[in-house]
């Protein structure tokens, strides 16, 4: 095996642990958002906190993976990155335990809440960065501006689920008005994905990824779900309508992440089998 | 997964890593020894000077905290050693590693239901048996770390003795 062959296996492999790193940070967003906004009185017996914690430890633990993994390929960046990203959960994770031997301090949620939401905040972009920086070489549109614009929608979506969490701490018009502004951002960060994607595709200078239309236009309409029902939940109120809205910032994040990663090849053994014979 | 082995050394688990970054893995498992010695350190103190097997340990009391933050930190070494060891070729050290992490993920369990049925030895049978899996785990744990250890550091003496960067 070639020293660029060996680069592009581990750079592959590096990449499907990222993606495992992402699918964590989903799932601990979810149960975190649900924990927060429905369960009353949490304990650390309560079952939603022990989901909650086993995805949470999961994402922190895979993050320590990714990093170790980068410093051992010798991508710098990607390290300090995870890194930095690893130590903050680690310290994210103590307002947590602190959370659960006084889970009615006022003081103590918000500042549970806040700092396990910037986590997040902080994992977004860092995973989109990681992938971005581990798969682009292997592509073969190397100029695409594709990864770049996710990038940006990426951190811009972070920063409005941060200002969401605020919006309990701080003055509530203030809060609000930041959230709202950021989250038309991530849409418009969001649609310039989309019109990059089109403009690529369209004149085939960096090869004609069809899939990273499709994945952004479902990233767009997951954001105007969202934001719809942050209007309802503004105007009309009600919680339901901010868990919905919260749940489904994270399909943002899914579609943005798969639009860096694509195009995803949907084979499964059987069906490539399958492919294999038709083509002899 | 790719293993090799090099000719003349049946057996050898030398793995796909260079010498360099089998060098750090190593450093990482001495990392892993180092959040041990303090893990036991704050489970003694815990221990002898705030339950004194009487009194409940919160799981927020600040040594608790440090004591879990440890275990964590241990957990994500243990599976990024496993990790190392199942990409790049040395199946021993991904398998003690992966048993490790077994041992690490049943003695947490005890940890919570030792602190979930009153956080004192003297809280009930369960809060006890939650104290032992816990305590006994995490000692198997380290022993079965240390083997996956000792695999790396074979590895890498094989490789400076035989002269080569990679294998």
């Amino acid at each position: 095996m070639t020293d660029g062959q060996m680069e592009s296996l581990e750079g592959r492999r590096l990449g499907r642990v990222i993606l495992v790193q992402a699918a964590f940070l989903a799932a601990a967003y979810i149960a975190g958002t649900w924990l927060t906004l429905e369960v009353k009185g949490a304990m650390v017996t309560t079952p939603e906190v022990e989901a909650h914690g086993i995805l949470s430890a999961g994402f922190v633990a895979v993050t320590g993976v990714v990093a170790m993994l980068a410093l051992l390929q010798g991508r710098r960046k990607v390290f300090w990155v995870n890194f930095v990203t690893f130590v903050y959960l680690i310290l994210a994770g103590v307002t947590g335990f602190t959370f659960l031997g006084n889970t009615s301090d006022p003081t103590t949620i918000m500042v549970a809440n806040v700092s396990m939401m910037a986590g997040i905040g902080l994992g977004m972009p860092a995973t989109g960065y990681s992938l971005m920086s581990v798969w682009a070489p292997l592509r073969q549109d190397k100029g695409s501006l594709v990864p770049t614009a996710v990038y940006m929608a990426l951190g811009s979506l972070a920063l409005t689920v941060v200002a969401g969490t605020l919006v309990a701490g701080i003055t509530y018009s203030l809060a609000i008005s930041i959230h709202v502004g950021l989250g038309a951002m991530t849409v418009a960060t969001t649609l310039g994905v989309m019109v990059v994607s089109l403009m690529e595709a369209s004149d085939g200078s960096t090869g004609r990824n069809h899939q990273r239309i499709w994945l952004s236009l479902l990233g767009l309409g997951a954001a105007s779900i969202a934001a719809g029902d942050g209007v309802v939940a503004v105007t009309a109120g009600g919680i339901s309508y901010v868990v919905v809205m919260a749940e489904i910032t994270v399909l943002v994040y899914v579609f943005l992440m798969f639009t860096i990663a694509a195009p995803l090849r949907f084979q499964v053994p059987m069906v490539r089998m399958r492919m294999n014979r038709g083509s002899k | 997964m790719e293993t090799r082995a090099r000719p003349g050394l049946p057996g050898e688990e030398l793995g796909t890593l260079g010498l360099p970054a089998l060098k750090i893995t190593l450093l990482l498992c001495y990392a892993n020894f180092v959040t041990y010695l303090l893990l036991y350190f704050t489970g003694m103190y815990i221990n002898i000077y705030i339950t004194s097997g009487i009194n409940p340990v919160s799981i927020s009391d600040p040594t608790n905290i440090v004591h879990m933050v440890l275990s964590s930190v241990i957990f994500v070494i243990t599976l990024t050693v496993g990790v190392i060891g199942f990409l790049y070729g040395m199946k021993k050290v991904a398998l003690f590693s992966t048993a490790a992490l077994l041992c690490l993920i049943a003695a947490t369990v005890g940890g919570v239901l030792f602190l979930a049925t009153g956080g004192a030895r003297g809280s009930g049978v369960l809060t006890l048996a939650g104290g032992w899996i816990m305590s006994f785990l995490f000692m198997l744990a380290l022993f079965l770390s240390y083997y996956a250890t000792l695999k790396i550091m074979r590895a890498i003496r094989v490789i400076e003795a035989t002269g080569g960067e990679k294998p």
